[in-house]
């Protein structure tokens, strides 16, 4: 019989003394301790995360912020003052006025109609369900500015092609979609798809049961919805809520479309003519609205930070209802079908035709047969001839899949940290990596453009007036989406995987790259293409930041658009729109995807 | 490389030393302090119940995990100590290890799976594919190389984890419940095949299970664990006959566990008679003690023996395959006891002797632990 263990066996060293193998002096060991930990892996791949997140997102706030407070704004670098402060208020009155208007309106419309839509198709038994889903979730894959050209072709002032036919036939003079509430109305109808995913998902949670039980209890199914439905998802409405508000301060499509037309301005087309149209350019005032923009939404974002506090208490138990239909509509069905059928006719049928319809035509007005007698395709001839528009096409796919495969894998590995390595430090990089979402995308870009105007690079590089700038600006807009989206994915990784990796001898980095990374592909795929459709439809950040040279898709159009050129615009639409919904198509079925954010 | 000193013969032997190692989860102790070694060629196993620490041990060996205290020594050379700051990472250590969750990769074949080691391990391009099909034969699973571990079950992808773990002929192996999910014969099959590996390669071993079957059946040394602690140490045939607590005799299969005293010299009163028994200490004449009477030690008492016997009412008989159990009551006490030939019918009354071997007393508190 052996002794007990814990004794040494005879022969061998005591336990404070393990065979000997590598010398290690005191001194020697301290130091090579330090070293270890700051050339592990854990360490390293934070350092760099850390300071990537620190140049793309924490530097360019604080130049913008410092620069608001600078004589002449951020390039200057002149002495404190506030004087840029005072220009942003005194000539602004109405300004701030219709941007908190623009604001909260683009916020109330999108949530009412995303809300209801979610209901109906998770709790309901309307027909065709799936279709309205994916119709729904569709429109987030036509580009704003493509949107916006169809709904200005049919109800663009007098000669919008609806409103003239409103008048032929009709007392009505029509509505004109130069004014705010016609910029209200368009860009609330694209934001839908965002309400929708947000809530939908939080609606699918909600167990069947607790509606089960109020209409056991007595109370009809009204009263279901407004008390138990949308009361369980009240945290998911307001981070949708929070999400539209930010959207709305930072988002230039529908302001710089219609608002001008209307002289309805808001801050950020303030910021666009300070920056781009006005000269001399007018960095302080642009600098001071990006700061009062950032505050608005910092005041939001505290807001609903603080009513989300006890939302432990909306955790729900996930029952296996999403496929049930709690809700019986009754004869109701059919009614809100029908209803269902219109938002689909209104948002994706008609402004398809009118794009279709205007891109064949040499200019937009009544549409007699004199008129639809010239369509044509002289347009598309036209533009197939324009080196510009080429060249802006071969700038939006390099950026959309450069900078999208570049912020997917930047996501994933702020996401594997923060799975794998927990800790203060993650967290903190995960926090940076978060705050754009938070952030408007007017701010993004001027603080990006302060940042990086005055740097060059040794040997005279400059980023500013480069695709990199616009690069950057891309990675850091969908930087915090990228991390959620595959949050999900690295916390089912499991961690032997990688384990059983490193014990056959591969290193740190080999195991990323041969094992972590191939697995996480079909999520970074996915992830990838939202990313691509969001680059190709962004707008506010590229028209902000391009040069001639450096033109995006969006950006061309919109010099079509100022130029009163509607029909070439119209016929760019028509080709991002085939295009956006031919990804949609492959996100869903080739791919299975689910969408969410 | 620093090429590892050697400081004694007996050293050069070891293929692993691990010392006084201790691991905290947060306030959950793992493990309490364990020390042990395995000599170069030696197949050791870790035989103990669920949760006290055995995975915890190989993980830390392996280098995935790293101790709250200890040190760790793999082929003479430390690769883990904390007192003198010392990690060396997995990759660096030369071992393999089939996890408990199989990991096998999801994005690759089978053959990729098992070829992977392969390429740090410097084997030449040329020599892969026989290294694999060699592998996968072993396990029998050669005819699965293209498939993709979605389309295999779980027994299937143990073994593609076995093969992945055997193919770079590591110099030491750590496997942690290889067999747990495969069905009787398979495992009796890949039982053999460990063995014969272990045999034909000179693998060094260190082996999981809380099968005690498994574990007597295989290994050159068992560790009985429980708690985060090594109970007892020796080979198959000592920790079977000579456990050293009741825990390790209960936990090596020994279910009749009961009350007596001793009666002076190594006889102890249980059972409604006296029975000759091994004192696991010397204890004086009236202690109370824990008796482990191990259900093969009983036997049909010869007519007109001395040797003392008890008597009891069998009261169920099943016959098992290779021997037939029974529950006998034995003076208000159930006792379980097997034997190679049926002892009697239902209801009989028999007269039982027991071999003073298969009786073991330990003193009446360790029934506490
Ligand atoms: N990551 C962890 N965090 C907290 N506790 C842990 C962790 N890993 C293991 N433990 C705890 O440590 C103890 C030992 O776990 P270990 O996995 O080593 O058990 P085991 O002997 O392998 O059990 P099994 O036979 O079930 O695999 C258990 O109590 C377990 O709950
Ligand atoms: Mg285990």
């Amino acid at each position: 019989m052996t002794g007990t263990v814990t004794e040494p066996e005879p022969g061998a060293p005591p336990a404070d003394q393990p065979p000997e193998a590598v010398p290690a002096p005191a001194g020697a060991t301290l130091w090579a301790a330090a070293r270890q930990r700051v050339l592990s892996f854990p360490f390293g791949l934070r350092v760099v995360l850390s300071l990537a997140v620190f140049t793309l997102v924490v530097l360019p706030f604080y130049r913008l912020i410092l620069g608001s407070f600078q004589e002449g704004g951020p390039p200057e670098r002149g002495p404190l003052t506030l004087q840029n402060y005072r220009d942003t208020f005194d000539k602004s009155s109405d300004i701030i006025g219709n941007t908190l208007e623009f604001a909260i309106g683009q916020t109330v419309v999108p949530l009412v109609i995303g809300v209801l839509l979610a209901w109906v198709v998770t709790r309901t038994d309307v027909p065709w369900r799936g279709v309205w889903e994916f119709s729904t979730i569709g429109l987030y894959f036509i580009p704003l500015l493509a949107a916006g050209t169809a709904w200005s072709i049919l109800l663009g002032g007098r000669n919008g092609m609806l409103n003239e036919i409103i008048r032929a036939v009709t007392p009505w003079d029509g509505f004109d979609v130069y004014s705010m509430p016609g910029m209200i109305f368009v860009q609330s109808l694209y934001l839908v798809p965002l309400v929708f995913l947000v809530v939908a998902a939080s609606m699918r949670n909600v167990s069947p049961d607790y509606e089960h039980a109020a209409r056991i209890n007595g109370a009809s199914p009204l009263s279901v919805f407004f008390k138990i439905t949308l009361g369980v998802s009240r945290p998911a409405l307001l981070s949708a809520a929070v999400l539209c508000f930010i959207i709305g301060l930072g988002s230039m499509e529908i302001p710089l479309l219609f608002g001008f037309p209307a002289k309805e301005h808001v801050f950020t087309t303030d910021i666009f003519h300070a920056l781009r149209v006005r000269m001399p350019r007018e960095h302080g005032r642009a600098s001071a609205t990006g700061v009062v923009l950032l505050a608005a939404s910092l005041v939001v974002l505290i807001a609903y930070l603080r009513s989300i506090r006890h939302s432990e208490r909306y955790v729900t138990v996930s029952g296996k209802g999403s496929q049930e239909s709690p809700t019986r509509l009754g004869r109701w069905r059919w009614v809100v079908f029908a209803a269902c059928c219109g938002f689909f006719f209104l948002t994706m049928v008609l402004p398809f035709i009118a794009v279709v319809v205007g891109s064949l035509l040499p200019y937009i007005g009544r549409p007699d047969t004199e008129l639809l007698a010239q369509s044509s395709l002289e347009n598309y001839r036209q533009l197939s001839d324009n080196p510009i528009l080429w060249r802006s096409l071969k700038n939006s796919l390099t950026l959309s899949l450069g900078s999208g495969l570049f912020v997917m894998v930047f996501g994933a590995l702020v996401a594997y940290c923060v799975v794998r390595f927990k800790g203060r430090w993650s967290r903190t990089i995960d926090y940076g990596a978060s705050l754009p979402l938070m952030v408007p995308g007017v701010v993004m870009a001027t603080s990006l453009l302060y940042t990086y105007i005055t740097f060059t690079l040794p040997g005279g590089f400059s980023i500013y007036g480069t695709l990199w700038i616009m690069a950057m600006a891309y990675v850091v807009y969908f930087l915090p989406v990228a991390v959620r989206q595959m949050t999900g994915p690295v916390v089912q990784l499991s961690a032997d995987l990688e384990h059983a990796s490193r014990i056959s001898g591969a290193g740190n980095l080999a195991t990323m790259g041969r094992i972590v990374l191939p697995i996480l592909r079909p999520a970074l795929l996915g992830g990838l293409i939202l990313a691509f459709i969001t680059y190709m439809r962004e707008f506010t950040l590229s028209v902000l930041l391009f040069r001639s040279g450096t033109e995006v898709i969006t950006t061309v159009m919109y010099s079509f658009y100022n130029n009163g050129r509607l029909p070439f615009v119209a016929a760019i639409s028509v080709g991002l729109w085939v295009a956006g919904m031919l990804l949609m198509v492959i996100l869903r079925f080739v791919l299975k995807a689910r969408i969410s954010f | 490389m620093v090429r590892p000193e050697v400081t004694s013969p007996v050293e050069d032997q070891l293929a692993l030393r691990a010392d006084g190692l201790h691991k905290k989860f947060g306030a959950v102790t793992a493990l309490a302090g364990v020390s042990f070694s395995i000599r170069t060629g030696e197949f050791v196993t870790l035989l103990g119940p669920s949760g006290c620490g055995k995975s915890t041990i190989l993980r830390i060996l392996a280098g995935i995990e790293t101790p709250t205290r200890g040190a760790v020594a793999i082929g003479g050379k430390v690769v883990n100590d904390t007192e003198r700051r010392i990690l060396v990472q997995p990759e660096r250590r030369d071992l393999s290890m089939v996890f408990q969750s199989y990991a096998v990769w999801p994005h690759m074949s089978v053959a990729a799976n098992v070829a992977f080691p392969l390429r740090y391990r410097k084997v030449p391009r040329s020599e892969r594919r026989g290294r694999v099909t060699e592998a996968l034969r072993a396990v029998r699973m050669e005819e699965y190389v293209d498939r993709f571990p979605h389309q295999l079950s779980g027994g299937q992808q143990q073994r593609v984890a076995v093969a992945r773990s055997i193919v770079g002929h590591p110099a030491l192996l750590l496997l942690d419940e290889p067999l747990s999910n495969l069905d009787a014969r398979l495992r009796e099959d890949m039982r053999v095949e460990l063995k014969r590996l272990h045999l034909q390669l000179g693998l060094t071993m260190l082996y999981v299970t809380h099968d005690q079957s498994e574990a007597l059946a295989m290994s050159d040394r068992i560790l009985v664990m429980d708690h985060g602690l090594v109970l007892q140490e020796g080979t198959p045939e000592e920790v079977y006959r000579s456990p050293e607590s009741l825990t390790v005799a209960r936990f090596l299969g020994v279910k009749n566990i009961v009350a007596g005293t001793v009666a002076g010299g190594s006889v102890v009163e249980a059972l409604g008679g006296s029975l000759p028994a091994t004192l696991a200490e010397p204890m004086a004449s009236g202690a109370a003690v824990a008796v482990a009477i191990r259900p093969d030690g009983f036997s049909l008492a010869e007519e007109g023996s001395s040797r003392p016997s008890i008597s009891g009412e069998i009261r169920l008989a099943q016959f098992l395959g290779g021997a037939y159990e029974h529950e006998i009551d034995a003076g208000g006490t159930m006792v379980i006891a097997q034997s190679p030939q049926r002892l009697g019918e239902r209801g009989d009354t028999v007269d039982l002797s027991i071999d003073p071997e298969a009786v073991i007393a330990f003193p009446a508190d360790e029934t506490v632990t």
